[in-house]
């Protein structure tokens, strides 16, 4: 059995799971190809209007999937991955928006992944998930090896391994020596995928520069900052964006944004990002993303970022050193 | 002016819309030439014209080169720079040296528009126009054209308005709309033309200043600087008092140079290619890679069929090899 995992949104959070679960369960798992212009044309010209990049471009990794000859394409019904917590939600959506757009694709596995009450749920789904697929006994052992898996992964992380390094095996080299701290913030998707994202992580690693994201910060020290707004974050990515960005602020040189233009959840999360960093006086950079940005401003804007950042630094050794 | 064999730097700057060269003392930093040129898009042929008229302005000794502006690497290796940098940064670096105590630059160029927050010289913060050119230099251009005045005029026109209108300063179209709107209404040509700079100036501090704390002094820089109608709408709308440096429109030349000098006080060597740039052809070959699904959009530039820059390739199997002079077949 082949089931087809398309390489987009989620999967930069939680494919150790899924790949380690239906691995366990006999089946053979079939990535989609990482994103190109091709699969981002034609998630462009065919996902519904008014979504962001990213759900656009998962229309296309979907579809990549419909031509590899898989037998079920898995896109899970995230609701909620935390308790009182949701997820945007368009990926609510997800699996009507593909079954309805894209045409002779495989039948659809979508398991509702609703978290809001507790985790029960979640196990329940993925039980009756595998059990179409293997007996009982089975699927339990998957869902404990794919939450092995998840564990190991997140650990890892923990651990400043790079996302790209665990899940591609890509080689992130990060200097010993780096010139600049930099707090990089945004959804995984949007990171990680060198298409979407126009390789800013790579970009900043390969000049020289100390990356840090919010996945490789603990849970405890996310809710920990996040706690401090009067009202609760729901929205499970912006709690974690808005931690991050709370924690990063007293270690970092400068903060970059990273969103997808038209994200509703950003557009909330950016603002109050903006607020802490001038609270702490760290130069903020903000980069939307969208289909037709070009390379060449977006470099431009890290170039200049990097640029007045070192000139902040030098001129504060500066005036250190002249007798303050 | 133009001594013999003047020790200089020289800057240059090549925008979507204008090229501009910039000719500095090597030890009084002071501007002895500048030009200002059209891109046009062709900013091959428009470097190699800006060499031939500096060329002709004198006898040069020239100590290092920077470039900047988006065509910075394109001009970096024909020229053989020694500082290839941002348009941001060699903007601020013009500006501390104009006014050393600046406080905040607001950059309208042709289509860009920038704003930098300085803190004892150093840029603390900084944003640009994201997507959309709506209140650059080229809608005012445009603009002047549909109502048949001179763009060098637009700035003298709008200063003699006494009451102007309130025009939509959000978006290019409804601006425009508006502004007919305005005028078969009777309004005077002045008080549209002033409305106009109040709505970019609106536009300007709601989105590429929105949430900056801009202090003065100020410094008002780019081709649209020369727009006194401008002016005048960024003093009215800040209370305070703009300054406009005497060399503009070359700032960004400036600043390059500048940090050229910079490079080479450190102790450097130039790799300044001379003016060998003017009887040597360019040409580029592009194509569109079909290996992989990426589509790469390659571009060589040949120097007299010789290859000298690749870019725009993602797998980096087309980059130039140091070694590699002759043809590179792709």
């Amino acid at each position: 059995m082949r089931i087809g995992i398309p390489r987009a949104l989620y999967y930069y959070n939680y494919s150790p799971f899924w790949i380690r679960f239906w691995e366990t369960l006999g089946c053979e798992v079939v990535l989609s190809s990482e994103s190109s212009k091709s699969i981002m044309d034609w998630g462009v010209a065919h996902a519904v209007d008014g979504t962001c990049l990213p759900v656009k471009v998962y229309y296309g990794h979907v579809y990549d999937l419909v031509t590899k000859n898989v037998d079920y394409i898995f896109v899970p019904q995230l609701i909620s991955v935390w308790k009182k917590e949701y997820i945007c939600p368009k990926f609510m959506g997800l699996p009507d928006m593909v079954r309805w757009n894209i045409p002779n694709a495989p039948p659809i596995l979508a398991p509702v992944i609703d978290g809001r009450k507790s985790g029960y749920q979640i196990f329940c789904a993925y039980i009756d998930l595998g059990r179409k697929f293997a007996p009982l006994y089975k699927v339990l052992q998957a869902y404990r090896n794919g939450l092995q898996a998840q564990h190991q992964f997140e650990e890892s992380l923990a651990q400043g391994v790079p996302l790209p390094t665990l899940l591609q095996g890509e080689k992130c080299q990060a200097s010993n020596t780096p010139r600049l701290k930099l707090g990089l913030l945004g959804h995984e998707y949007l990171i990680y995928d060198k298409m979407i994202s126009m390789g800013v992580f790579h970009y900043l690693q390969a000049h020289n520069c100390q990356v840090l994201t919010s996945e490789q910060i603990k849970t405890s020290i996310i809710f920990q900052h996040s706690s401090k707004l009067p009202k609760r974050m729901f929205w499970t990515s912006g709690r974690q964006i808005l931690g991050a960005a709370g924690h990063l602020c007293n270690q970092v040189d400068g903060l970059i944004s990273l969103v997808a233009f038209g994200c509703g959840t950003d557009s909330l999360t950016t603002d109050l990002v903006q607020r802490y960093s001038r609270r702490q006086d760290i130069p903020h950079l903000l980069l939307s993303l969208d289909e037709h940005t070009g390379e060449a401003g977006l470099i431009t804007r890290l170039e200049a970022f990097i640029d007045m950042l070192e000139r902040r630094i030098l001129s504060e050794i500066d005036s250190s050193a002249h007798g303050e | 002016m133009l001594r013999q064999n003047r020790q200089v730097y020289l800057g240059v700057d090549v925008g979507s819309v204008s090229t501009n060269v910039a000719v500095i003392d090597a030890d009084t930093t002071e501007v002895v030439h500048k030009l200002y040129l059209r891109t046009q898009g062709q900013p091959i042929k428009t470097i190699q014209q800006g060499m031939v008229q500096l060329q002709a302005a004198g006898e040069w000794d020239i100590k290092g080169v920077g470039t900047t502006g988006s065509a910075r690497q394109l001009a970096g290796v024909m020229l053989g720079s020694d500082v290839i940098k941002n348009e941001i940064t060699a903007h601020a670096v013009a500006a501390t040296h104009e006014i050393p105590s600046v406080r905040t630059i607001l950059e309208i160029g042709g289509q860009d528009s920038k704003i930098m927050i300085l803190q004892d010289g150093v840029v603390t913060d900084f944003a640009m126009n994201t997507v959309c050119a709506a209140g650059t230099g080229s809608f005012l251009d445009q603009q002047a054209a549909r109502l048949n005045i001179p763009i060098a005029e637009f700035g003298d026109i709008a200063l003699k308005s006494e009451n102007p209108v309130r025009i939509a300063g959000r978006c290019t179209v409804f601006a425009e709309s508006d502004m007919i709107h305005k005028q078969q209404l009777g309004h005077s040509l002045a008080d549209i033309l002033a409305g106009l700079c109040r709505a970019m100036v609106r536009n300007y501090i709601n989105n590429i200043g929105k949430g900056k704390s801009i202090g003065g002094p100020v410094v008002f820089q780019g081709g649209v600087a020369a727009n006194l109608g401008m002016r005048r709408a960024f003093s009215d709308a800040l209370d305070l008092e703009i300054h406009v440096p005497e060399h503009f429109n070359v700032m960004g030349a400036i600043g390059a140079a500048l940090l050229s000098r910079e490079f080479i006080i450190r102790g450097n060597e130039t790799k300044f290619l001379g003016f060998a740039v003017t009887d040597s052809t360019y040409t580029t070959v592009g194509l569109e890679c079909q290996e992989c699904s990426n589509h790469c959009e390659v571009v060589n530039i040949l120097r007299d069929s010789e290859a000298i820059a690749v870019w725009g390739c993602r797998c980096g199997k087309f980059n130039l090899k140091r070694e590699v002079t002759s043809h590179i077949a792709i």
